[in-house]
């Protein structure tokens, strides 16, 4: 019986190893998940109202190039979100603003400009590794106008990694 | 591509809120105290005979023991992979350098596997957030090692997670 369903189980494994092989450029790109948090003065739009779960990817421009860097969330709930944020996500103290899209029942572009602050960008287990080379990274951004609701700012706290 | 997110994105926002409906409508018991959140899971040695190579996205939801609404000495484990789920119950050491008794695993890739005296085991990665106490609100790292991982003897996985209390 374990040995049938250990056929699948690697059946299943390799489906899964290669849709990560999919989308191009996958080999310089961090990919992971974490949550979704703090929300605050989301009760209008209705959503996000407590932590939510969601899987990650962000594309750095130390290692992929381009002026922007981008963070797409892909929502336990279904749906999606990317953040087109200018420059490198080095940690600061003001909120950038960005250029956001989310695909729910449609695309939508957000017209309320989203703002970004990187709240934390630091690789682990050894803190101040290169970007370009690290392995495993933590991202934190506070996004206000969060899914293109005004006024609506949560906190992103995310675990990623990217391949060798 | 419009340029307003007027009452189509309400549409799209109300379908979120349902969704999240269902999901808070499959939580075991509201009144326990649950952490939310994802991450990946990486081998860590011998897991590419049996497939798994690469970094794998993961939701995980997790109850801890001793919190409100929860058991004492029994946590529980969901890893929510693209492709299936597997799910934990055990005694959580919260201690480094300690092997969890691991005391039910259930797997669901085409269907319910339970097996009686399950191999996979895990512990704390060096590198992990531990849970400090009943009023702690979030894991901004939670690694574990999960040995003999999916059943698969000898396959020992990394998991990272970030999770915050609901």
């Amino acid at each position: 019986m374990r040995g049938i369903l250990s056929i699948k189980n690697v059946a299943a494994a390799a489906l899964a190893g290669l849709m990560l092989l999919a989308p191009p450029q996958a080999r310089a790109e961090f990919t992971g998940g974490g949550s979704i948090h703090s929300p605050y003065g989301c009760e209008a739009a209705g959503w996000p109202w407590h932590s939510e779960m969601t899987r990650a990817r962000y594309r750095a421009v130390e290692t992929d190039g381009g002026t922007h860097s981008e963070v797409t969330l892909l929502f336990a709930v279904g749906g999606l979100n990317t953040y087109r944020i200018p420059g490198t996500l080095t940690r600061a103290n003001t909120f950038r603003v960005a250029y956001g899209a989310s695909v729910w029942g449609s695309i939508y572009s957000m017209a309320r400009r989203p703002r970004v602050r990187v709240l934390e960008r630091e690789s682990f287990p050894y803190i101040n590794q290169d970007i370009r080379t690290a392995q495993d990274i933590r991202l934190q951004l506070r996004i206000r106008n969060f899914n293109g609701a005004e006024g609506c700012a949560v906190t992103v706290s995310l675990v990623l990694h990217q391949a060798d | 591509m419009t340029h307003t997110i007027r009452p189509r994105s309400r549409r799209g926002i109300a379908t979120a809120v349902t969704l999240g409906l269902g999901l808070v409508a499959g939580a075991p018991v509201l009144a326990n105290t649950e952490f939310l959140g994802g991450g990946y899971l990486v081998p860590r040695a011998g897991c590419e005979p049996f497939g798994w190579v690469g970094a794998h996205q993961v939701l995980v939801r997790m109850q801890p023991q001793g919190f409100e609404g929860n058991d004492r000495s029994e946590t529980q484990l969901s890893l929510l992979l693209g492709t299936g789920t597997i799910a934990y119950r055990f005694n959580d050491p919260r201690a480094f350098r300690r092997d969890f008794e691991v005391t039910q695993a259930v797997y669901v890739w085409n269907g319910p596997w339970a097996p009686e005296d399950p191999a996979a085991g895990m512990y704390y990665n060096m590198n992990s957030s531990i849970l400090s106490g009943p009023d702690a609100t979030e894991l901004t790292e939670y690694a574990l090692v999960l040995s003999n991982f999916n059943e698969h003897e000898g396959c020992s996985m990394f998991l990272y997670a970030n999770l915050h209390r609901r």
